[in-house]
C-alpha cells in the first residue's frame, strides 16, 4: 500500500499536468485510477496484509488491509470514482479546475492512509493531509466559501489537537503507536488515562463526522463548497469521523468484551448511552434544521447531520443488530449523499443556483437528474424497497428489541421528518411552476448522467439484495468476535421478525403494474400547459399563474417553522461566544498592536522567554 | 395459483367492503346533520362514473406516474396487513414495513399533486407532510412498546397474542387513545383535515384531478383507509378470530372516527403538530413507564 501512496502522490502531479492540457483528460485519469482501486479492492475480497514504511529515526508507518477496513477503503475509491466521472463534464467552467483535480487525487491518497492505517501516527498524518487538501478544495467554491473554509479549518484544528493529544497519551503509555499494542494494553491502562483518551478521540471523531452540537461547519462547508466537491465532503470526508468513532468506540471496547466472553455490548453502559443520546440529538436537530433550509445544498448538509446521528447512535448502542445496521447505514448514506449532492450539483451546473425558492418545474428539462434525485430521496426517507430502508429497519429493530423508547423516538423522529425535508427540493426544484428564465435549460452532459445513474442503480440493487450490502459488515462482526446478524440473499433476520426485500419489491412492482393496466384501460387524457390550472375562479394576480409570479412554494414549511421560532439555537450561542472572544482580543489588539511595532517585539520577547524557560527547566 | 387467488380476493374484498362502508358513513354524517344523505352504494356510482368519463386532464408525465405509484404502493401495503385470521404472506406482516410502504403511496400522490403545478395542491401537500410528522411519531412509539413487550414486530402475532392477555385497548389504554387520535389524523378526518380543507384551499392535493385520475385516487384512498383502520383493529382490538368479528370491529372503529369527525372544527397545521407533540407524546411515554414498571398484566 505504501507503493500505492507514492503512486498516488505522483499521480496527483501527473493529473495536474494533464488537466492543464485538458480538464476532461485529467478527470478521466483520476477516474481510471480510482476505478482501478475499486476493482482491485473487489478482487481482494477476503484477502489481507500488513506492511510497514520506515521513516527513519525509529518511526514507521504501518498499513493494513483486512476485513475490518475493506468496506471503508472501497467506499473511498468508489466515491472518488463517481465524482471524477461527474467531473469530466462538470469542471469545464471552474476557475482552478486543474488544481482541483490534483487536490482530489490527494484526497484519494488520504483515503488509503486513514482507512488503511494500522497505527495511530499514520492515521493522524493522513487525517491532516485530508484536512488541508479539503480546506483548499472548499475555498474554491462560491462567494461564502472562503469563510466556510476558515470555519472548517478551525474546527478541524480543534479535532486535530484533541486527536494528537489522545495519540500522544497512548504513545506515552504503551510506547508505540500501533493499534495492536494499544489493544493489548487497553485493559491494563489506568482508567483515568483510558477515559481521557477515549473522550478526546471520540470528540475529534464527532467534530469530523459533523455531529450535533459540533455540526455547524457542515452547513457552510457543504453548502458553499464547489458543487463537485460537496459530494466528496458528505459522501467521504465525514465518513472519516464515523470510521474513527467506530474504531474507538466499538473496536477496543468490543475486543475487551469479547475477551471476557461477552458476545454483545449494550447501551446499558453509561458512556455508550450518552453517546447514543448525542447521536439521537443529532438526528433531531439535523432533521428540524434541514426542514427549515431554503438552500438545497444546505438542506442536504443538515440531512448529513441527521444521518451521522443514526450512525453514531447505532454504533454506540452496540448490539449486533444495531452495529450491522449502523455500518450499513454508512454505505447507504454514501449512496444517498452522492445521489442528492450530484443531482443538486447537476441542477446548479445548468441553472447556476441552489436556492430552491428561485426554481421550479425543471423535470421537463432534466428528467434524468429528477429520477436520480427521486431514487436517492426514497432511500434517504427509508422507504422500501430501497437500500435506505434496510439499515433504518435494522437500527429500529435493535432499539425496539431492547425497549429503548427514547432512542426509538429519536430514530422515528428523524425518519418521518426526513419525508418533509427530502420532498421540498423535489417539489420546489423539479415540480411546480417553471419560471420563464429556465425554459431553455438542458439536461446535463453524458458523463454526469452516467455517474448519477450508477449511484441510482446501486441504491436499487443493494435494496433488493441486501446480502451484498450487509455481507462485508457481518464479516466485520465475525472478525471482531461479535455474533453476526443472520442474513440471506434478500432477507434479514432479527430477533423480532424477518424482512424479505425481494418480496416487497415484487409486490410493489405488481401493484404498480396493476395501476398501469387500470390506467391504460380507460380513455386517454388531454394534456394541458402549466398555466392552465384551477384557481377557484380567482384571477387576482397573486393566485393566477403568470410567468412572473410562478412560485407558490416559497417558505414551503413556514407554518412548521413557526413552531420553532422561539427555540434556542446552538449556532446562535456560538456566534455570541465568538463575538465575546473577538471583543476580548480586540482589547489586546488595541493595547499591543495598533500603536506601534513595539507591541510585536514585546510579545515576541515574552514568547521567547517562555519557550526558553520551558526548555531549560 | 392459490396465492394469486388470495391476492385478488384481498384486493376485491377490501374494495367492495370499504367503498360500501364509506358510502354508508356518508349517510351517518347526513343523519348527524339532519339530512337524508345518499344511498350507501353511491360511492360505487361515483367511482364508476369517474373511470368512464370521456375527458380527463393530464399535467405531464409525473402527474400520471405519481398516480400509478400511489395506487401501486397502497395496493402493495394492503397485501401485508392481516385481515382477521387471513394474511396473504404469512410471516411477513411486519409493522415497520407496513407503515413505510404506506409512505410510498403518499409520496407518489404528493409528487403527482405537486407535479400539477397548482398552488393549492402544493400548499396541501406541504400541510399533509407536516401533519404526518406530527402524528406518525407518537403512533410508531405506541407500537414500539408492544413490539418490546411481546418480542415480535409481526402484526399478525401482535393481534393473536391479545387473545391471551386481553385487548391492548384495556392493557395499554393510553396507547390506544393516542393511536386512535393518530388514526383520525391518518384518515384526514376533522379536526385534522388541514391538508384537504375544502373551503380554504379547494381540496388541496386533489384540486387538479378529474376523470380516471380522481377515480384511481379515490380507490387508493379507500385502500389506505382499509390499511390504517385495519392496523388499529389488529394492534389494539385483537384482530379477529373469524372474518366477521374482524369486520364488525372494523366497522365500529371506522364509524366512530366518522362520527367524531362530524362534530369537530379544524386545527391549523402547526397546531396539529404542536398538539401531537404535546399530549399524545407525553401519554405514550407515561404508558411506556407504566409498562416498564408493572409489566404486562
Amino acid at each position: 500500500m505504501s507503493t500505492l501512496i507514492f503512486i498516488g502522490l505522483a499521480a496527483s502531479l501527473l493529473i495536474y499536468a494533464a488537466a492543464r492540457l485538458s480538464r476532461p483528460l485529467g478527470a478521466l485519469l483520476l477516474m481510471l485510477l480510482s476505478g482501478a482501486g475499486v476493482a482491485a479492492l473487489i478482487l481482494s475480497w477476503g484477502k489481507g496484509f500488513t506492511e510497514t514504511l520506515p521513516l527513519g529515526n525509529g518511526l514507521e508507518l504501518t498499513f493494513s488491509l483486512s476485513t475490518f477496513n475493506w468496506p471503508f477503503l472501497l467506499l473511498g475509491a468508489f466515491v472518488l470514482f463517481i465524482v471524477s466521472l461527474f467531473a469530466v463534464n462538470a469542471l469545464k467552467e471552474m476557475e482552478h479546475g486543474a488544481s482541483f483535480l490534483a487536490l482530489l487525487t490527494l484526497i484519494g491518497v488520504s483515503v488509503m492512509g486513514v482507512f488503511g492505517a494500522y497505527d495511530f501516527l499514520t492515521l493522524f498524518i493522513f487525517f491532516e493531509l485530508m484536512t488541508w487538501t479539503s480546506f483548499f478544495l472548499v475555498s474554491m467554491g462560491k462567494t461564502g466559501a472562503k469563510k466556510a473554509a476558515l470555519i472548517y479549518a478551525f474546527m478541524s484544528m480543534i479535532a486535530a489537537y484533541l486527536m494528537i493529544s489522545a495519540i500522544m497519551m497512548i504513545a506515552q503509555y504503551t510506547g508505540s503507536f500501533s493499534y495492536s499494542d494499544f489493544m493489548g494494553m487497553y485493559e491494563a491502562m489506568p482508567s483515568g488515562i483510558r477515559t481521557t483518551v477515549v473522550i478526546f478521540f471520540l470528540a475529534a471523531a464527532l467534530i469530523k463526522g459533523g455531529i450535533y452540537p459540533v455540526h455547524f461547519w457542515l452547513r457552510s462547508a457543504h453548502g458553499d463548497a464547489p458543487h463537485v466537491f460537496s459530494p466528496v465532503l458528505s459522501g467521504l470526508l465525514v465518513k472519516y469521523g464515523y470510521y474513527s468513532a467506530f474504531l474507538f468506540l466499538l473496536f477496543f471496547p468490543v475486543m475487551v468484551a469479547t475477551k471476557a466472553g461477552i458476545t454483545q455490548v449494550t447501551s446499558t453502559d453509561g458512556p455508550n448511552f450518552i453517546l447514543a443520546f448525542i447521536g439521537g440529538l443529532s438526528i433531531m436537530a439535523g432533521t428540524v434544521a434541514a426542514i427549515l433550509q431554503s438552500d438545497a445544498k444546505k438542506l442536504v448538509a443538515f440531512s448529513s447531520v441527521s444521518h451521522g446521528g443514526y450512525v453514531i447512535l447505532a454504533l454506540a448502542y452496540g448490539t449486533n443488530m444495531a452495529v450491522a445496521g449502523g455500518l450499513a447505514h454508512i454505505w447507504v448514506h454514501v449512496l444517498t449523499a452522492l445521489g442528492m449532492f450530484l443531482s443538486m450539483g447537476a441542477v446548479a451546473y445548468r441553472t447556476g443556483t441552489t436556492d430552491m425558492d428561485e426554481m421550479g418545474g425543471l423535470i421537463k428539462n432534466m428528467p434524468v437528474t429528477f429520477t436520480v434525485y427521486l431514487i436517492a430521496i426514497i432511500s434517504v426517507a427509508g422507504i422500501p424497497p430501497l437500500a435506505g430502508f434496510v439499515s433504518k429497519w435494522m437500527i429500529i429493530q435493535a432499539l425496539a428489541a431492547n425497549g429503548s423508547y427514547i432512542l426509538a423516538f429519536m430514530a422515528f423522529f428523524g425518519s418521518i421528518g426526513s419525508f418533509m425535508y427530502v420532498f421540498r427540493p423535489l417539489a420546489t426544484i423539479f415540480l411546480g411552476q417553471r419560471p420563464h428564465k429556465f425554459k431553455d435549460v438542458r439536461e446535463v452532459p453524458f458523463f454526469m448522467q452516467l455517474a448519477m445513474l450508477i449511484v441510482t442503480l446501486l441504491t436499487i440493487l443493494l435494496g433488493i439484495m441486501p446480502y451484498y450490502l450487509l455481507k462485508p459488515f457481518t464479516r466485520i462482526q465475525e472478525f471482531i468476535g461479535m455474533v453476526p446478524v443472520k442474513i440471506g440473499f434478500s432477507t434479514v433476520y432479527s430477533a423480532l421478525t424477518q424482512l424479505d426485500m425481494m418480496l416487497i419489491f415484487l409486490v410493489f412492482g405488481g401493484g404498480f403494474l396493476l395501476a398501469l393496466v387500470i390506467f391504460l384501460l380507460f380513455s386517454k387524457p388531454t394534456k394541458v400547459e402549466q398555466h392552465e390550472v384551477y384557481t377557484s375562479g380567482e384571477i387576482a394576480p397573486e393566485i393566477s399563474t403568470t410567468p412572473e409570479i410562478y412560485h407558490f412554494s416559497k417558505g414551503y414549511y413556514r407554518s412548521f417553522g413557526r413552531l420553532f421560532s422561539r427555540w434556542p439555537s446552538v449556532e446562535a450561542w456560538y456566534h455570541k461566544g465568538a463575538a465575546y472572544i473577538s471583543q476580548f482580543f480586540e482589547i489586546i489588539e488595541q493595547s499591543l498592536f495598533k500603536q506601534s511595532i513595539n507591541g510585536f517585539i514585546w510579545l515576541a520577547v515574552v514568547v521567547m522567554a517562555v519557550l526558553m524557560a520551558v526548555r531549560w527547566f | 395459483m392459490a396465492l394469486i387467488g388470495k391476492i385478488v380476493l384481498f384486493i376485491v374484498g377490501a374494495f367492495v367492503f370499504q367503498v360500501a362502508l364509506s358510502g354508508f358513513s356518508r349517510k351517518v354524517i347526513a343523519r348527524i346533520q339532519k339530512r337524508r344523505g345518499p344511498v350507501f352504494w353511491q360511492n360505487f356510482y361515483d367511482i364508476g362514473k369517474l373511470f368512464f368519463k370521456k375527458t380527463s386532464i393530464s399535467h405531464g408525465f409525473i402527474f400520471d406516474f405519481g398516480v400509478w405509484m400511489a395506487f401501486g404502493g397502497t395496493v402493495a401495503t394492503l397485501l401485508f396487513v392481516p385481515v382477521g385470521p387471513y394474511s396473504v404472506f404469512p410471516g411477513q406482516t411486519n409493522f415497520i414495513v407496513i407503515i413505510y410502504l404506506l409512505a410510498i403511496g403518499s409520496l407518489g400522490m404528493a409528487m403527482s399533486a405537486v407535479g400539477s403545478a397548482n398552488p393549492f395542491a402544493s400548499i396541501g401537500i406541504s400541510r399533509a407532510l407536516t401533519q404526518m410528522f406530527g402524528y406518525d411519531v407518537p403512533f410508531a412509539l405506541t407500537v414500539v412498546i408492544m413490539i418490546y413487550v411481546h418480542r415480535t414486530s409481526q402484526v399478525a402475532k401482535l393481534a393473536a397474542v391479545q387473545s391471551d392477555i386481553g385487548w391492548h385497548l384495556w392493557v395499554m389504554p393510553l396507547s390506544a387513545l393516542v393511536a386512535f387520535i393518530a388514526l383520525m389524523a391518518m384518515l384526514g378526518k376533522k379536526p385534522f383535515d388541514t391538508p384537504i380543507a375544502p373551503a380554504e384551499i379547494a381540496s388541496g392535493p386533489l384540486v387538479e384531478y378529474s376523470g380516471k385520475y380522481l377515480g384511481m385516487l379515490m380507490v387508493q384512498h379507500e385502500f389506505a383507509t382499509f390499511v390504517e383502520v385495519g392496523l388499529f383493529v389488529n394492534l389494539f382490538l385483537g384482530g379477529g378470530s373469524t372474518l366477521l368479528i374482524y369486520l364488525v370491529k372494523y366497522i365500529i372503529v371506522y364509524l366512530l372516527t366518522v362520527i367524531i369527525s362530524a362534530l369537530m372544527a379544524r386545527f391549523r397545521v402547526e397546531q396539529t403538530v404542536a398538539f401531537f407533540w404535546k399530549w399524545p407524546l407525553v401519554l405514550v411515554f407515561i404508558q411506556a413507564l407504566i409498562i416498564i414498571g408493572i409489566g404486562i398484566r
